[in-house]
């Protein structure tokens, strides 16, 4: 439930861009890499590729600052700063699968948006 | 300040949704003019080899080279704003001469507006400061050396301009707005879009026009503002 109020919350982004154009061109940008960039996470971390897998959450990172997802951020944060080997011994399981759930629930929200401006409802 | 002339910048950043949100905030400030944005910082490297660039946007973390190498290695006298989400550069930023730092992604408009005006007064310091007391006009093939103090007025001609110094008028080919950047700006004022003069000439100044020795010189309303600004009136 808690996590229903808050993970798409882009309103600070919405007020700082103040255009619904382009605003819909930031959103189509992330609908194109962020899925992609998580899941390249995973991977990176299933194939203990350390330094690959940090340059994937240093991109990912304004994103879900964006959504408001300050514990995913605080998770990430971690993970950026641990040394590649102690990256190793994380247990990071339950934490990725997390970041793919927030991130799943947060492109789909912004999908709708997207079809919404799209479709004529949103300018 | 520069108030008059717009401020040319880049964006080097290689996130792409980072260029869009930091090319709507340059949007919103009508004396920022953004003339390319890069998520390659090679080719923003050798675009900066080759245009004039006031003020730059640059991000640290970058893949072949990073912010701050470009800055040291590419950069001569560019303000830079650098906008990073890590804090850890701000140091070696600073030693670089950077004038602001702003933690990435930016959330506050005001503190990317704070940076901006940092960036437009250094700039303007610049080039108050920074203006030579001569000018070398070249004139058929040859250069002359012209105190700027002489300079009475600068007319437009076509793809020249008229200096006129005393009573000899020198015809070189530039525009208004390079010789506007090469004038200093609490000196020299346009007036209209084909005059600039030397405040300390002005003998007298009507509503539409005034006088430089016994030269009547229009003032434009879009420039009499402006003008007005930079005088002294009792």
């Amino acid at each position: 439930m808690e996590e229903e109020e808050n993970d798409y919350e882009f309103s600070a982004l919405s007020k700082l861009v103040n255009d619904e154009k382009i605003l819909h061109e930031i959103f189509s940008m992330y609908l194109k890499t962020i899925p992609n960039t998580v899941a390249g996470i995973k991977k990176d971390f299933e194939n203990k590729e350390w330094v690959a897998a940090k340059i994937k959450i240093h991109q990912i990172r304004p994103f879900f600052i964006y959504a408001f997802e300050l514990e995913l951020i605080e998770t990430l944060d971690r993970w950026r700063d641990l040394k590649d080997d102690s990256l190793a011994d994380l247990n990071y399981l339950v934490d990725l699968s997390r970041l793919e759930r927030k991130t799943a629930r947060i492109i789909t929200k912004l999908n709708v948006r997207v079809s919404l401006y799209d479709k004529g409802f949103i300018n | 300040m520069i108030k008059d002339s717009l401020i040319n910048c880049v964006i080097i950043d290689d996130d792409l949704a980072s260029i869009k949100i930091i090319e709507a905030l340059v949007k919103r400030l009508p004396f920022l003019d953004l003339k390319a944005s890069f998520d390659n910082p090679v080719a923003a490297a050798h675009y900066l080899s080759s245009e004039e660039t006031e003020l730059i946007f640059l991000d640290v973390e970058m893949p072949g080279i990073t912010g701050l190498e470009l800055i040291s290695t590419f950069m001569k006298n560019q303000c830079v704003i650098v906008i990073s989400s890590k804090r850890d550069y701000a140091f070696d930023a600073f030693s670089l001469n950077v004038v602001d730092y702003l933690e990435k992604p930016i959330l506050d408009y005001s503190r990317f507006l704070t940076a901006v005006l940092k960036a437009q007064s250094v700039l303007s310091k610049r080039l108050a400061t920074h203006v030579g007391v001569n000018l070398f006009v070249k004139v058929d093939s040859i250069f002359h050396n012209v105190i700027m103090d002489d300079i009475l007025w600068i007319e437009a001609f076509g793809d020249y301009v008229k200096i006129t110094v005393g009573d000899k008028v020198m015809t070189t080919l530039a525009t208004m707005k390079s010789m506007e950047k090469r004038l200093p700006t609490l000196q020299f004022v346009r007036v209209h879009k084909s005059f600039v003069v030397n405040i300390k000439k002005i003998k007298q100044i009507e509503l539409n026009s005034l006088q430089i020795e016994n030269k009547i010189i229009p003032v434009s309303a879009f420039y009499r503002d402006s003008l007005m600004k930079k005088l002294q009136v009792l």
